[in-house]
């Protein structure tokens, strides 16, 4: 794992896999979008707006499976100091973020049609929007810390805390009593309870989003790398000016 | 887009109706906005970082 976290064959591996993975992730995001909007059949129960379910499902997975990403990589940056685990942390951020975002406002939009609603104080909808300021936070004291030339030891602190945050979403919907569904994939047991004509599109959607989120993170942790190669020359031209 | 209640898969008038459109438009405009933004940025660093690297320091 060290072996890959040098940051010039970082560079090197990433240069080649960024194109790769988006046009990947176009093409399986194309797809899945494509036969859930017009060659899937509608649900049994929900009529039609069973389709937001493929964007709102992948958005929801990688906004919580990216934070999980992003702690990793603060506990990477904490305990052994790693100057591209940060980098890591830092780039995922605003892409989970973002996905947050998308998995609120489409849940939303289906909850609207399906509960008679646009939100309520549920456990899943609140811990997610819990989830969102978490990401907030992090982004806004990262920077912070970047301003002021800091080791990022507060984000990465607050990413590790916010950690207690994922199994409360996870188990949001069978603690207490919610609108939300409760799981129908079980990624443990590699089991589903969705109908095969549904869940194709729905995976297809989630490896398209997933392999997006990649290249959003790749290309983030790239050009913050390059950065740090201009700023690191500023430093040296001013030194050597004084 | 052609609507195919025919095939009882799907109308133009029900992806309306369940707010389907409005949330595909959005994901699809979050989600490019951000590869988008993220691309842009990438090049522009990494455009600098090339710049400088050829710039002669002092002494140089």
């Amino acid at each position: 794992m060290h072996r890959f976290a040098n940051p010039a064959r970082f560079l090197k591996i990433a240069r080649v896999a960024t194109p790769i993975v988006v046009l990947l992730g176009l093409a399986l995001t194309a797809a899945g979008l494509w036969i859930g909007l017009f060659a899937s059949p509608p649900d049994y129960q929900q009529g039609e707006s069973v389709r937001i379910m493929y964007v709102h499902v992948p958005a929801a997975w990688l906004g919580a499976g990216g934070y999980l990403s992003l702690a990793a990589a603060s506990a990477t940056a904490l305990i052994w100091r790693h100057p591209l685990a940060t980098i890591a942390a830092r780039a995922i951020a605003p892409a989970g973020a973002a996905f947050t975002a998308i998995c609120l406002v489409s849940g939303s939009l289906w909850g609207k049609p399906t509960w008679g609603t646009y939100w309520v104080w549920d456990a899943r909808l609140t811990s997610m929007l819990i989830l969102l300021f978490l990401y907030l936070g992090y982004l806004a004291l990262s920077a912070s810390e970047a301003e002021k030339g800091g080791e990022q030891r507060g984000a990465s602190i607050l990413a590790l805390v916010g950690v207690i945050n994922l199994p409360i979403i996870k188990y949001s919907v069978e603690w207490w009593n919610t609108l939300h569904q409760g799981s129908s994939i079980s990624v443990v047991n590699a089991s589903s309870k969705v109908a095969p004509e549904l869940l194709t599109p729905l995976l297809l959607s989630v490896g398209g989003f997933s392999f997006l989120f990649a290249a959003i993170v790749l290309m983030r942790m790239r050009a913050m790398l390059a950065q740090q190669r201009v700023d690191a020359r500023s430093r040296r031209m001013a030194e050597v000016l004084a | 887009m052609q609507a195919v209640a025919a095939t009882g898969v799907v109308v133009r008038a029900d992806l309306w109706a369940n707010f389907i459109w409005p949330s595909y438009a959005l994901t699809l405009v979050g989600l490019l906005g951000l590869l988008v933004w993220a691309y842009v940025s990438m090049r522009s660093a990494e455009k600098k970082a090339d710049q400088v690297k050829r710039t002669k320091g002092p002494g140089q």
